[in-house]
Order: C-alpha cells, then sequence, then structure tokens
C-alpha cells in the first residue's frame, strides 16, 4: 500500500521524499559518488591534455620534418644546375633492423638510369654509394656504414688517402682520413674533396673537414677526423650521380658544391712528387708568357627597336621605351 | 541461512546494501556492480515474515529510488513484491543448498526486472521486450554468482 502511495503522491512530494533520503541516509554515499566523480573528471581530463599535447607535439614534429625537406629540395633544386654530371633525384629512406646501419632504400633503380656503385651527393657532399640495383629501387650505403671507403685529398692536392667510417674519442660518427704520410699536416677546417682514385667517385665532391688529428697509425702515417658535410639526418633526397653530361666543358666537379680545387697552384711541387700518398700525378705546368693583348672593344650595334610593340610577334626589350623619343608615329589613313 | 545469530545477520544484510550504493553509486560502477540490493532482500526474506520482508523491500525501494528518480516508487513496489514472495517461498522452496541458492537468487533477480520493467511500461517507459530481457538474464546470472559468493562468506564467517 505504501508503495501505491508513493506512485500516487505528486511529482513535488516525491522529490521532497526523494531529498530527504539523499541528504540524510545516502548522503555519504552521494558524497563518495561526487568525489568520485571529481576524481573521474580530473584524470579524464589529464588524459584528455595528454591526447592534446602528444598531438601538439607529434604536429610540430611534423612540421619541423617538413621544413627541413623543405630546405633540403630548395637546396638540391638550387644545386642541380650546377652539377656538370647526369644525375637522377631519389628519395631515400633509412632501412631499419640488425645489420641495417648505414643502409638507405632508394626510389630509383636501373630502369631509371643508375648504374651500379653510383655516387650519391646532395647540395652538401657525398652522400654513399649505390650498393645493389633493382629494376626500380636501390639498396645504397652511406659513409657511416662500416666498409665503406672513398679516396679523397684536401682542396689544396698537398693530403690524399682513404677515408673510412670511424668514432672520434668523443664518440661522434666521423671519417678517419688515412694514412696521411707523416710529413703532411693538413690544416684544420680545410676541406677534403674526392680525389677521383679509383675510380668510383669522381673527383671534386666535398666529403668533409679536417677537425684534428686522430691516433697514431703508426710508423710514418697519420690519421686524421673528418667531419662529413652531409649529416646522416639530410639524406631523405639524394642525387645518384651518372656520366659526365657531353658538351660541358667544365667537368670539375667540385665547382657545382662551390669548392675551388688548388691543386694546380701548389709551389712544392717536390714534396707532392715523393709523397707516397700522391696518387695522382701532377699537371704540368705552364710556362707563364704575356698576356695577350686586349682586344679592343666592339661598339655595341644599335638595336632596333620596334615603334609599335603592340603588334604581336614583334620584341620588347625590357628596360628601354617602347617608343624612342621625338618618334612620331605615321599618321594612319 | 540459518547460521549465525540475528544481529550478524543484520549486520550482513546493511553490508550488502551499503556495499550496493557504495559500489553502484558512490563510485559510479553502475551495472558493472551485482544488484547486491536484491540479494541482501533476497537473503533477508528468507529470515523474516511476509509483511516485514515487504516493508524491508519497501524500504529498499526508496533508497533505489531516491538515487534513481526514475524508478521512484516503482522499485519500491517491486522490491516490497519480491520481499513478500521472497518470504513465501519458505513454504515451497527449502533447503539452502547452493543449487537452490542460485536458483532463488536468479529467479528473484529476473523477477525485479520483470517487475519493475512492467511498472515503467505502464507508465510509457519501458522500452521493447528484448531491450530487457538479454541485460536482465544476465544481470539475474551475475546477482546469483555473486548472492552464492555472498552466501558462502555468510557461512563462513558466521
Amino acid at each position: 500500500m505504501l508503495s501505491l502511495l508513493l506512485l500516487a503522491i505528486p511529482p513535488a512530494y516525491r522529490d521532497s521524499v526523494g531529498h530527504a533520503v539523499r541528504s540524510t541516509v545516502l548522503y555519504p554515499v552521494l558524497a563518495m559518488q561526487h568525489g568520485a566523480s571529481d576524481r573521474a573528471g580530473r584524470y579524464a581530463d589529464a588524459s584528455r591534455l595528454r591526447a592534446e599535447r602528444d598531438s601538439l607535439a607529434s604536429y610540430l614534429v611534423g612540421q619541423s620534418n617538413l621544413a627541413a625537406e623543405n630546405r633540403e629540395l630548395r637546396a638540391l633544386l638550387g644545386f642541380r644546375p650546377r652539377l656538370t654530371y647526369s644525375f637522377v633525384p631519389a628519395e631515400a629512406d633509412r632501412v631499419s633492423g640488425p645489420g641495417s646501419d648505414g643502409t638507405l632504400q632508394l626510389s630509383v633503380g636501373s630502369g631509371d638510369g643508375v648504374k651500379p656503385d653510383a655516387p650519391l651527393v646532395t647540395a652538401e657532399g657525398l652522400v654513399g654509394k649505390v650498393s645493389r640495383l633493382g629494376d626500380h629501387d636501390a639498396l645504397a650505403i652511406d659513409w657511416t656504414r662500416d666498409g665503406f671507403a672513398v679516396a679523397v685529398m684536401t682542396v689544396d692536392g698537398e693530403t690524399y688517402g682513404i677515408a673510412n667510417p670511424a668514432k672520434d674519442p668523443h664518440g661522434e660518427q666521423v671519417l678517419a682520413l688515412t694514412p696521411v704520410a707523416f710529413h703532411t699536416v693538413p690544416d684544420t677546417g680545410s676541406i677534403v674533396v674526392t680525389s677521383g682514385d679509383g675510380g668510383l667517385f669522381p673527383r671534386g665532391i666535398p666529403v668533409g673537414k679536417v677537425i684534428g688529428q686522430g691516433k697514431q697509425a703508426g710508423g710514418w702515417q697519420r690519421t686524421y677526423y673528418i667531419r662529413p658535410m652531409v649529416n646522416p639526418a639530410q639524406m631523405a633526397h639524394v642525387l645518384v650521380l651518372g656520366d659526365p653530361q657531353p658538351g660541358r666543358s667544365d667537368q670539375d666537379l667540385a665547382a657545382a658544391w662551390g669548392v675551388r680545387l688548388m691543386q694546380t697552384q701548389v709551389a712544392d711541387t717536390t714534396a707532392r712528387a715523393v709523397a707516397p700518398d700522391a696518387a695522382t700525378p701532377m699537371a704540368p705546368v705552364r710556362p707563364q708568357s704575356a698576356p695577350p693583348a686586349a682586344r679592343p672593344r666592339l661598339r655595341p650595334r644599335p638595336r632596333q627597336v620596334d615603334p609599335t610593340p603592340e603588334l604581336p610577334g614583334r620584341p620588347v626589350f625590357p628596360g628601354q621605351p617602347r617608343v624612342p623619343p621625338g618618334f612620331q608615329p605615321p599618321a594612319r589613313p | 541461512m540459518t547460521e549465525g545469530t540475528r544481529w550478524k545477520f543484520l549486520v550482513f544484510v546493511a553490508a550488502l546494501v551499503v556495499l550496493h550504493f557504495v559500489l553502484r553509486v558512490g563510485l559510479g560502477l553502475g551495472f558493472l556492480a551485482p544488484d547486491l540490493l536484491v540479494i541482501a532482500l533476497l537473503l533477508a526474506s528468507r529470515r523474516l515474515r511476509p509483511g516485514t520482508a515487504a516493508a524491508l523491500g519497501f524500504f529498499l525501494g526508496l533508497l533505489e529510488g531516491s538515487v534513481n528518480d526514475f524508478v521512484f516508487g516503482r522499485a519500491s513496489l517491486a522490491l516490497a513484491l519480491l520481499g513478500y514472495l521472497g518470504s513465501r517461498s519458505r513454504e515451497w522452496l527449502a533447503g539452502d543448498d547452493p543449487l537452490t541458492l542460485v536458483a532463488y537468487f536468479f529467479a528473484g533477480t529476473l523477477l525485479y526486472s520483470l517487475v519493475l520493467f512492467i511498472l515503467l511500461a505502464a507508465a510509457g517507459a519501458g522500452g521493447s521486450l528484448m531491450a530487457l530481457l538479454i541485460p536482465a538474464l544476465l544481470a539475474s546470472l551475475y546477482a546469483a554468482a555473486v548472492g552464492l559468493g555472498a552466501s558462502t562468506l555468510y557461512r563462513t564467517l558466521a
């Protein structure tokens, strides 16, 4: 009967009864409920904030990658016209997994014109070389890979040697230039480029800068550390070099990187000749002769300016008046 | 369920009721927690006279309706009816063996759900029968298992 009475009473009384029960008997339970919901809200807020922070962090990381990639691509775009060798642009993804350190997966292969053992370069310098060639993909090794070796020289032509991956005393991944003749001391900071010896890497590709002397190789030889021009993190976009372009008179690759090889200006040729690491023969020194007399400058030919440049197919020279001063166009009938 | 003194049994039933509200309301577990209110009533009604059991059911239903305004009054009616029937069940359901207890808890919880559904349906808020049956069956199984565990615990402690 009481239950039926509860069902029958008006809502206002029902609320009063319920409120009385909630504020007395069930008060501890409801207080506990408020505390639990507050805690749940705090945890939910923390989770949401953490999720938002993670999303923002991942967005920022993605943006920084885009910016770096943009810089790389811009550098490559400006670098391409200077190259005197044919090349194939490629995307390089680092291969992950045990034993794959220093290995890159290239997006191009023999079907795209890539040749075996082709060098990889960027706008900064040498990256590595192709190691396994597929039809439309390839595996390459960069300079950090054990077993990588490149014949190098300083730009002044004084020091020759082989650069191999090594770690400097600080644990930094660098290249070790060895063997260097004991009497040859390359300056710290001097640029090291490929020497072209062995025929694998063309002459003149920047490899790195000398950062100091390494441990003694023993005997009459020294070892020098080279900090490579190309950081392993900058190898996402590379150019795979091909053959020299026919018809280009300037085949010096170093010029493409703005590096000037000074080998022909070496004064002490005797030292070069007896150095054990002097693998590249000296170019014969041409006798200095009097410079030819300057040719008289020709007067510039007067340029014809069309008085009616508005007509299609007529040339218009920028920076010059479209109609010569004082010219009166003929009156049309 | 004849073991133990009266006050021990009273404390046990009260603990079940408190635990029901702590789990379902205080901690917000909702239907993840078993319906200990029905279990407490079913256990108590086996020891009480029908009128007292119905009064207990009414009181417990009042508590339930206070925290869930949707079933206010209806829970009291359903639990009062359940308490009454539970008390009368001693006449035709003798014994406290586990199988009997499981069947008792299962049938009692299912009956409570059905009565509550009918009362809600009479007010136009019951929903479909299929939407009731599957959750009610699962809740009844859950309550039966927990009721059996609670009875066993009480026998051990008393």
